[in-house]
This record gives structure tokens, sequence and C-alpha cells, in this order.
């Protein structure tokens, strides 16, 4: 007898349906899974044929192969365990039901018979909807994950018997649904917000133009002038994610096995702040597996690098090809995946090593040569990439107690909508969604300047020294400001303005 | 061998101080005479330790001297020795001098000069004071003089150059070795300008820690008073005031807030009997300079007349524009301060700042740290 199931396959964020084939014939008793399985595949024989026989059927005691197709794919992981299990069932004539071709069994097992969550539900939800599967089978636990896409029938199954019951209409599970939206109501809440900032009032708006065009941005300042709180709070004032953004997300979450359980949707855009000891690897992804790096799991949200000198040289410039492209390509001897990193840089630094270079009480013990040492880590072609670069001034007494109401992220994050949105109406059909993305060509095209505006942009250019580098970051920068005055020109203002974002290029003494 | 590489030789000694070679060159009239005692002779010469013997019989040193004559020759290294006739007078006049200057420029004689020193690290009102002094000074035709260091050092030298005045920079290596590399356009454009670099020390001489004290007293050797901008508590500025009490010359030093790190230094030398200075002429009255005489002074006002000068500096400004020079001349350096203070949007007061640094009125310093710079 032969049976045909199908199960799913993760390629990078992306699954890739896998047909479950079972051949049972007479022999010499065996039990052999081919198709490129890795170490887990082969083990899964096992949990198998102690799957079935704890949950009360006889195993049969004949010659079992099974394949996994496409046999030239590379497979790993226990969620074939299921498949593999039903495939058996069906071809020993446990399971009746034999018209299995919309049917999708993913989980691992345990030797008790009952199903186990796998990483990936959703993406392999998402590759089933694509492929017109119309009934899935997950692990009861991962069915939150699951039951995002309201065109499939997610049925949650806590054991082996389940899926038999269902199938030969013994007992039939209903479909399990969620209300998407109310995810996303709910979730709306931050528990980080801007109004908790007390102060720092050039800063907020240095960072809402960041949000607003999703520039990557670089802060300065010395050690608790409350770097790393404003950065925690720039995503509460990201715009609103939409359906497919989420999606992403929590693809590349749930493959990295970092999806709580019980959660369906990541409706947060993801704050991630990885350690400077780090390494190259786990900022960009890659390893045996070819796991997501950070860039990827900020996907969408904040990658965070605090102290960024302290970072090894290395790990920095890895980060310059998928800041540039949004996506970055691990290549291992597995194959090559891409992931998707479009995430808004934010850098933090100390001005110097002692970290008082900029404080008028002159604390810093630095020599000039030692300052310039330490910013002169920042490589050039990274802050190339960098365009908001902001000082922070530590936050005096009188503003820590002062009892003014500072404006919540809600209200900001209301304006950083509409001047996104502006973008996106913008550059609707150009494969772009924000200022930053802009390439020279269509800054040519978006950010013309008036006469005065740009006669006022080359005397800036000659007084303060800017390097040439700077005149694009300058535009697009303006660009956005514009975006947020409803400005469909730039006007003197805004330029001037994105200029006072520009402190790192200009000339030192 | 040429009477000039018998200087290089002796002036490239280590371990012979300038006072021991100027008494050996008292005693003995010419570098060659001693290039050629023996080591009984030296034995005999008081004075000189056996470290001195054995450094002035070393072959080594004897022979790098041709190679040394070749560079110089090769960068247009000049030198002048302390016998000749343009080796600088004042200098001549002090405990140690250098017995051999090596020189880039034009070594003239510089009737009026006065050095012009301070930290490396400066604050931005250090910086707006020593371009502001040295600006004002060589305006008057002051040679302005000073290390070539970064910070307070290149802001003198550009602020006389700015002025089109004359400057002189020590180094404390030798001239085909600049310190720090970053200034070497300064030390092109010193010498463009019709200015002069020199040091005591023979080309290949890297930039050694104690080079610069003794540098240092090179600086205020030549010059007819030291002005300290800004110094630290420990700082070798105080080391220059030092070498300028020690020579006989005026100290002058500009005050600072005393709680600010970078003035302690200056203001404990107002408080030892240095010259407070607030302008150029309280530096020119204790001199018989007489200097260029119908010269109006671009930075000499009064307080008084300070604050009406910006008030007229107001015209033609915006209101806004006001509100906010108005905070910065009230101390708002920071943004933070300047958006409170004012109450003004950041939205807007981002491109009003930008706005009156591009009319030249305020300037910024690292750290996005607003000052009026008129």
């Amino acid at each position: 007898m032969v049976s045909k199931v199908k199960s799913c396959a993760l390629l990078g964020i992306d699954g890739c349906i896998v047909d479950v084939e079972t051949d049972i014939s007479n022999g010499i008793p065996s039990f052999d899974v081919v198709g490129l399985g890795d170490m887990a595949v082969r083990e899964s024989r096992e949990r198998v044929r102690a799957a079935i026989k704890n949950s009360g059927i006889d195993f049969p005691v004949r010659r079992i192969t099974i394949n996994l197709a496409p046999a030239s794919l590379r497979k790993g992981g226990s969620m074939y365990d299921v498949s593999i299990a039903v495939g058996i069932l069906v071809a020993s004539d446990i399971i009746k039901n034999t018209e299995l071709s919309l049917y999708m069994f993913l989980g691992e097992l345990s030797l008790d018979g009952s199903i186990k969550p796998i990483d990936g539900i959703i993406s392999m939800v998402c590759c089933a909807v694509t492929n017109n599967i119309k009934n899935i089978f997950v692990p009861e636990t991962n069915s939150d994950e699951a039951a995002v896409f309201s065109s499939v029938n997610i049925l949650p199954v806590k054991n082996l018997n389940d899926i038999i019951k269902h199938l030969n209409g013994d007992k039939i599970i209903p479909s399990y649904l969620i209300n998407v939206d109310s995810i996303f109501m709910h979730n709306t809440k931050d528990s980080l917000d801007f109004c908790d900032v007390k102060g720092q009032a050039g800063l907020k708006r240095a960072m809402e133009v960041a949000a607003c065009g999703s520039h990557n941005m670089l802060m300065i300042g010395s050690p608790g002038s409350g770097k790393t709180m404003l950065a925690k709070r720039l995503p509460s004032i990201l715009p609103d994610m939409t359906f497919e953004e989420a999606v992403q997300i929590t693809k590349i979450h749930s493959i990295s096995g970092l999806l709580p359980r019980n959660t369906s949707l990541i409706t947060h855009r993801p704050f991630r702040n990885p350690h400077h000891t780090t390494s190259a690897i786990s900022l960009v992804g890659g390893g045996k597996q070819c796991k997501p790096g950070e860039v990827s799991l900020a996907h969408y949200g904040v990658l965070f690098l605090d102290e960024f000198p302290e970072f090894e040289k290395s790990a920095i410039e890895v980060l310059r090809q998928p800041l540039e492209d949004g996506e970055i390509t691990i290549s291992r001897v597995n194959g090559s995946i891409t992931y998707p990193a479009r995430s808004t840089l934010i850098c933090a630094a100390n001005p110097c090593k002692c970290g008082y270079y900029l404080e008028p009480s002159n604390k810093c013990s630095c020599t000039p040569k030692m300052v310039q040492q330490y910013l002169g880590k920042l490589s050039q072609p990274l802050l190339d990439r960098i365009d908001i670069h902001a000082e922070i001034h530590p936050v005096r007494y009188d503003d820590l107690n002062n009892e003014v109401k500072e404006e919540t992220s809600a209200v900001i994050r209301e304006r950083v909508n509409r001047a996104r949105r502006i973008q996106t109406d913008r550059y609707r059909g150009l494969g772009i969604y924000s200022n930053s993305e802009l390439t020279p060509t269509l800054i040519r095209k978006y950010c013309e300047l008036d006469r005065n505006t740009s006669s006022l942009l080359k005397m800036a250019f000659e007084r303060l020294g800017l390097s040439a580098r700077a005149y694009d970051r300058i535009l697009k920068v303006a660009r956005t400001i514009a975006d947020m005055d409803d400005s469909e020109k730039i006007k003197s203002e805004h330029i001037a303005e994105a200029i006072q974002y520009r402190s790192m290029d200009r000339i030192k003494i | 061998m040429r009477d000039i590489e018998y200087w290089i030789w002796l002036s490239s000694l280590e371990g012979l101080s300038s006072k021991k070679a100027f008494d050996l060159l008292e005693k003995y009239k010419c570098p060659d005479v001693i290039y050629g005692l023996s080591e009984n002779d030296l034995k005999n010469t008081k004075g000189l330790t056996e470290k001195n013997i054995k450094e002035l019989l070393n072959s080594d040193k004897r022979d790098r001297v041709g190679a040394m004559y070749e560079v110089m020759v090769r960068n247009n290294i000049k030198m002048v020795n302390i016998y000749e006739e343009i080796y600088p007078q004042k200098l001549k006049n002090i405990y140690d001098p250098p017995i051999a200057l090596y020189y880039m420029g034009k070594l003239e004689s510089y009737s009026f000069s006065i050095a012009v020193v301070g930290s490396r690290k400066t604050t931005g009102y250090g910086a707006k004071m020593a371009g502001r002094l040295s600006y004002d000074l060589s305006m008057r035709g002051v040679t302005i003089v000073s290390g070539l260091a970064k910070g307070i050092d290149s802001i003198a030298h550009k602020g006389c150059l700015d002025a089109g005045g004359k400057t002189i920079a020590v180094l404390g290596s030798g001239l085909d070795n600049i310190y720090p590399q970053e200034n070497a356009g300064l030390f092109k454009d010193i010498i463009d300008s019709k200015g002069l670099v020199l040091s005591e020390y023979p080309p290949g001489m890297p930039p050694l820690q104690h080079n610069f004290p003794a540098r240092n007293r090179i600086i205020s050797g030549i010059s007819s008073g030291v002005l300290v901008i800004e110094a630290a508590k420990r700082s070798g500025s105080l080391i220059t005031a030092g070498c300028a009490l020690e020579q006989g010359r005026e100290v002058f030093a500009v005050p600072g807030n005393i709680d600010c790190a970078y003035s302690m230094g200056t203001n404990q030398l107002i408080k030892e009997g240095a010259k407070l200075v607030l302008n150029a002429s309280d530096i020119l009255e204790e001199f018989e300079y007489g200097g260029i005489q119908n010269f109006t002074p671009v930075h000499e006002d009064t307080n008084e007349k300070i604050s009406k000068k910006y008030l007229n500096l107001f015209k033609g400004l915006t209101t806004d524009e006001i509100k906010i020079l108005k905070v910065i001349l009230k101390g708002a350096h920071n943004i933070e301060e300047i958006l409170e203070r004012s109450s003004i949007s950041a939205k807007d007061a981002n491109s009003i700042l930008f706005m009156l640094e591009m009319k030249g009125i305020i300037g910024q310093n690292p750290g996005k740290l607003f000052e009026v710079i008129i």
C-alpha cells in the first residue's frame, strides 16, 4: 500500500510543501526514511514507532519505506513526525480516509502519542494558504499562531488518536478561530512611553524624524544621559503595523523559536539590543541551520546597538550590506537563504572612552588623540548609512522633577503615521516605502530644491565644511521633515533642520 | 665635513643638555674643535659625565650626520647656530639657549612677538578667546608664537594667519616629523604666509614626550610675553608660563569660570600675579611697543559696548531669532537648554539655529554646543 500525505519544510522564513510518501510492503521488517533528512528526521522513526504503539495501535511489522519529496531538498527538524505517523496509519488502513491532498500535518511526536509544538508554524500555514491546502492539523499549543489566516481550517490536536478519530469521522474537531483584529486592538498599548522621558525635546524631535522616514540614527552622549531609555521607546512611536508586517515579524521570530507560546501574532515592533560582545554571525545570521540574526529579528522594528564603538569592528562592518538592501543572504553548505532585514538602526556611543568629553563639567580625562580614536572606530562607510546624528545632553534635576505633562507616544505616533502615509502614497509602485530608502536617482526626482534653498545648502557646505557624502543624507532627511510639515516642496527651514542632524560631518579642529 | 655638519652633530647628541653643549662651545668656541677632542681631553673637561663622553665619541652618531644633512637639503630645512647674527637675539639671552635652531620659512628679525599657549583640549570659550586675541594682536603687527599642537595652539596660529600676520611655530620634533600629523596643512600654511617653523631638534627626531617641556622654553624665550588662554591644573602651558618667569618674560592669562577645569591653571596664574587679560590692548600696554597705530580693533570693546553691539546685531533678525540669540547670550549652549528657555519648538529652533549660524552670528562646537561668535 502506498499513501501520500502533506507536510511542510522551512526555507528561510518561508515554507515549502513536502510530500510524505509511505510504502508498506512484504519483506524483511524494516523502517527507513529517505529524502535527505538530518539526524532529527532519521530519529523520528523511533518516536513514530513508539507513539503509534502507545496510542493503542499495532505497529505494522512489515517493510516500511518513507520518502520525503522533493527528495533533493535537505530537511531538518522534528516537524515531519506527525505526517510520517499518519502516512503509516493510512497505508496500513487504520485511517480510512484516503483523500488527504487537502490536509497538512504538522507537529512533533512524543513517545506516548501526544503531539508537541514546533517552531515556524506560521510560515508553514502561510505556505499551505498559497498552495490551497484547506485543513491543517497543528499541535494544540501552536493553534493561536496558526489561526492567523482565516482562509484555512486550523485543527488543533493533542495526540495521534485525535487525528485518527477526526479523519475516520468518529469525533470531529472544530476548526480553531481567533479574532485577529482584537489582537491588534489589544496590543497597541506599550508599556514604554515617551511621556516617561522628561525634557530632551530636541532629541525627541530627532527621533520623531527618524521614525517618520525610517532613518538610521546615531546618538552621542555621556553615560546616564538617557540614550538607552530613549532608544527603547522608539518602537512605540513607529507607525502602526500592518497585518503583512506583523506576519513577517512573527515568521522570523517563530522560526527562531522566539515566539512566546500561546501568542498568535507579534503586534509590537521588535526592539533588539544585542550586547557589544556579539559576533558578526549572530548579528547577520548564519550557523549550521542558517538561523536569522539580530538584523532580521529587528525586521520592521529597531536594532539598537548600545556602546557602538565597543563592538567588534568585523561585527559592525557586516551590517553595511543589510542596511543598504533591507535583506541579508546567508550562504552555507546547506544552501543559501535570504532573510528580510528592514530595520531602523539606532546606535548609541559615548563621545570618548571615559564618556564625559562633551560635558560642561570637564570631567573628561581623555587626551584629544584618545577622543579621536574612540569615535574614529566608526568607519566612514557605516556612518554613510546613518542619516541622523544627535547629541544627548544630560537631563537637569529641574527637568526630572517637574510636573509638565510630556507628549505621549500615541500622539507622536499619530503624526508619524501621517508622514508615513504621504511616503507610501508617493512611492507606490517603486518598491520602497520610506524616504530613507531613496536611491540617488529618486532623490533627484523627489527632493528637488528651489533656487533659494539650494543656494542655502551650498552656503552650508562651504561654511561648515560638510563632506560630500552628507549631501544625499541631508536631502533625504529634509524630505522627511517636509513630509512631517505636510509640505510638497522642501523649504529652506527643512534643509536647515536636516543639516543640524549632521554633526559628525563637520570638520573638527 | 662641512662646517654645518659639525653643528648638526653637536646638536643631535642625546643626553647632552643644551646648557652643557653651550658651555662646551663657550670653552672651545667651535664644534669642529669639540669633534676632534680625544677621550682624555673630554675627561679633563668639567661637567661632562661618563655617558656624555661616550656619546661625544660615539662613531654611529658621527656617521649619521651626513644623512641628516641630506634630509635637510631635500626638505629645505635650514640651520642657524648661536654665534650667527640672525639667531634670535632674545633666545640667545636665556639660561640654556639651543646651540642651533633648525628652521623653515623666514628667519628675519621678529621685532615683537607674543606667545599664545593653552591646552590641547579646549572649551568653546577657550577656542574663541585664542582666536580673538591672536587675531587682534597680529592685526597690530605682533608676531604670534605657539607650539603647533592641537587645540589652543592651532587656533592661535590660525587666528594670526586669518589676520594676515606672521606666526612662529616651535616644534618638539624634527621638522621632517610634523606632530601632530593633522597639522601638516597648518605647517605648510605658516611657511607659505612667510611665517616660520623652528625646532632645536635635528631632522629625524621623533616627538618624544620630554621634548615638549624643553620646546616650551623656546616658545617663551623668543617672545616678549606669554599669554595663557586655557590651562588645566597640571598643564604644559603652565610649564611655558614658568619658563617665561625664569626668563623674565611677562605672563598674561585669560580669566575663566572658576569651576571650569580648563581655566583652573589660568585663574591660578592670575592669582599668583599674572596679568589678567580682557583684550589685546591689555597686553600691549605692558610694552613700549609702537606697532601699527591706526588700527581699529575688531574685538576690543568694553562690556557696555558689547551689549550695544548686540543690539545692533538684533537689527534685521526675526523675533524668534532674537529670542534664541538672547538665551544663548545668557548661557544656554546645548539644544535642550535653548529649547527650554526660549520655549520655541524643537522643529523651529533647529532651523533658526542654522540660520543664525549661516549669518555668522553663532557657531557650533563639538557636541552641538552653540555659542555666539561675534
